[in-house]
């Protein structure tokens, strides 16, 4: 059984660097793996530990300077690698910089049926960053192929997908033939971390590097990213823990919130 | 200006018609329905007569576009809605905007505002009016009221193959109370080891008149709460008085859900968390140890205050 995998290097959201005007700098904000991109990865490797075949990883870098970013995307492919990926096939383009889940599904689907024959695709819920919950939805039109968003738990019979997807109000149990795609949730399972060692052994394993071959369409847009910041006190009490309970209740009384 | 407005279950389509209200003057709707609710606010309303799947919405949701020719399509974000409309706008090669907050029109551009980085940032983007668009409005944030234009309805009657077989549907439990509505909210994460220990924050919660949220893990992992009590950016925003967080780390996903509250405060063991960052006050100390201790102190004044009222 032949596996995709799409993972996307995202912002960093415990890096986020910030300009004094309240602007996120995306320049000098490091970026990483998703964090359910994790959850879909390990979801791969153990799927390939019980019916074997090749796992590949693809990801299309949209968030530049390159030159400022490679680092850290080629860290993060490399750690995909040493979770139990086979290869790597990575977009990296100029024309790719700063686009949405909209242009990235489209690129990645060329460079998908240009690599092989896949039965399983299988991304994160969202990104950790932009989160437009999209990808895998529009990954399944460009391929003409069937999709199946938000799963907790997954379950192969005779070729057929088996999957509990986690809804608002609902858990919903649907059946599907593969070749298909899936979108996994956080929960689905642990992703187990690897450790500096294995990411360096897992150097000798490809990452192929790919520039895009023919224009895909891209909306032009303007956009300006800005913090959220609302201003608390900050204080910390001190003292024992008696102490600090009746100052807690003082301070709750001080605010109006206990009479 | 013409819009294809799309839900799934009809009592989520009043967000999207207000948005659609705003940029457009007619206004189809796609749904299903079952029950009497008047459809209103709409030009025209193709109608399935039950309950369809995802998939089965896509191939239909498509032809209803191909034939309109919408300017622009709204759904409202429910997971299934932004799957359905995400394959479609797949289809028709647009741009979807995602838990869309605000928008404006700036000339021939629109401004589209969302939360990105885990809901901790605001996404301003600009983008060309003229261009066939889609949205998906977050919920509670573009309300119609009564537009009163009744629809001529049609009916959807075709049978459409679907690759998906639905085989069974569990409601989720849920909580009496709506979180949202709650004055004061005890937020549990983590730092309990296990859902027994759970009664300290009940009991918090009972003497402060409050209800008790989580964090994600606590309801999605470990299933401790139901999910309706599971505050953050993938679930419920709350604006209460006080939130008290307890063992809960401050990742940005939780603070998006919290960060409105009036009063935040903060209880967790190690002094270098996130969470005392957003906080107004914060306690560094073990929760086994300090719940306790806490508890009895508001017994005490309580206690204190009805003898002090004679009663
Ligand atoms: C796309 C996406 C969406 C997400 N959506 C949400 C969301 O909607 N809501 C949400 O909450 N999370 C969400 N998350 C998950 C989020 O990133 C965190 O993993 C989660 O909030 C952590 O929960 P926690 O704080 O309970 O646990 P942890 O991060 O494990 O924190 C536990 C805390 O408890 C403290 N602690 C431990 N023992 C004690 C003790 N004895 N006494 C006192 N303190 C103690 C620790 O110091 C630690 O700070 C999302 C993540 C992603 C990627
Ligand atoms: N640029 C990208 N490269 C590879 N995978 C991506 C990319 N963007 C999104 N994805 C995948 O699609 C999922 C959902 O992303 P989004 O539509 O942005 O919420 C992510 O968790 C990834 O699995």
């Amino acid at each position: 059984m032949n596996i995709a995998v799409f993972v996307k290097a995202s912002l960093n959201l415990s890096m986020i660097y910030i300009d004094s005007d309240e602007k996120i700098n995306i320049s000098r904000t490091p970026i990483v793996i998703s964090e359910y991109d994790k959850n879909a990865i390990e979801e791969g490797v153990r799927l390939k530990e019980k019916y074997g075949g090749k796992l590949v990883v693809f990801s299309a870098l949209t968030w530049g300077p390159i030159d400022k970013k490679s680092q850290d995307f080629e860290r993060m492919l490399r750690e995909c690698l040493a979770m139990g990926a086979d290869e790597a096939h990575a977009l990296i383009d100029e024309n790719l910089i700063n686009i949405s889940s909209y242009e990235s599904s489209i690129a990645l689907a060329k460079l998908v049926n240009k690599v092989g024959n896949f039965n399983l695709f299988i991304t994160g819920e969202g990104s950790m960053d932009t989160s437009s919950y999209q990808f895998a939805s529009r990954l399944a039109s460009h391929l003409n192929l069937p999709v199946i968003t938000f799963v907790r738990h997954l379950e192969i019979e005779e070729g057929k997908i088996i999957a509990e997807r986690d809804l608002e109000d609902e858990i919903q149990v649907v059946e599907c033939n593969m070749p298909c795609i899936v979108s996994v949730t956080g929960e689905i399972n642990f992703p187990r971390t690897v450790s500096v060692k294995q990411i360096l052994q897992a150097k000798s394993k490809p990452i192929l590097r790919y520039n895009i071959e023919e224009q895909i369409p891209r909306i032009e847009v303007d956009f300006e990213i800005k913090q959220i910041s609302i201003k608390r006190k900050n204080v910390i009490f001190e003292g024992s823990i008696e102490e600090v309970a009746r100052m807690l209740v003082g301070a709750l009384i001080k605010e109006g919130i206990l009479k | 200006m013409k819009t294809v407005v799309f839900s799934n279950e009809y009592k989520y389509m009043k967000d999207a018609i207000g948005l659609a209200s705003s940029i457009s003057n007619e206004i189809i709707g796609i749904s299903y329905f079952e029950t009497k609710e008047k459809p209103e606010g709409l030009d025209k309303l193709y109608l399935a007569e039950k309950r369809l799947n995802n998939d089965s919405w896509v191939s239909i949701v498509y032809k209803i576009c191909e034939v309109e020719k919408p300017n622009y399509i709204v759904t409202t974000y429910y997971k299934d809605n932004a799957d359905i409309i995400a394959q479609v706008c797949g289809k028709l090669q647009i741009p979807m905007f995602t838990n869309v907050i605000n928008l404006r029109e700036d000339s021939n551009k629109f401004v589209v505002t969302r939360p990105i980085l885990g809901g901790r940032a605001l996404f301003n983007i600009k983008v060309d009016k003229t261009l066939c668009l889609a949205f998906a409005v977050q919920h509670n944030r573009f309300n119609f009221e009564g537009l009163s234009k009744v629809p001529k309805i049609i009916e959807i009657k075709e049978e459409v193959e679907t690759r998906i077989q639905l085989k069974q549907r569990k409601k989720k439990p849920k909580s009496k109370i709506k979180i949202e509505d709650a004055e004061m909210v005890v937020g549990v994460g983590r730092g309990f080891k296990n859902k027994d220990d759970l009664k300290l924050a009940f009991e918090l919660a009972e003497l402060l008149n409050a209800q008790v949220g989580c964090s994600r893990p606590v309801s999605a992992d470990y299933g401790w709460l139901p999910n309706d009590a599971w505050l953050g950016v993938s679930s419920k925003s709350i604006r209460p008085k006080l939130y008290i967080a307890i063992g809960i780390s401050g990742a940005p996903q939780h603070i998006a859900g919290i960060q409105e509250s009036g009063l935040i405060v903060a209880i967790n063991k190690d002094k270098n968390a996130p969470i005392f960052k957003y906080a107004d006050y914060g306690v560094v100390a073990d929760l086994y140890q300090f719940l306790p201790v806490l508890i009895k102190e508001l017994k005490n004044m309580i206690n204190s205050s009805r003898m002090y009222r004679g009663n």
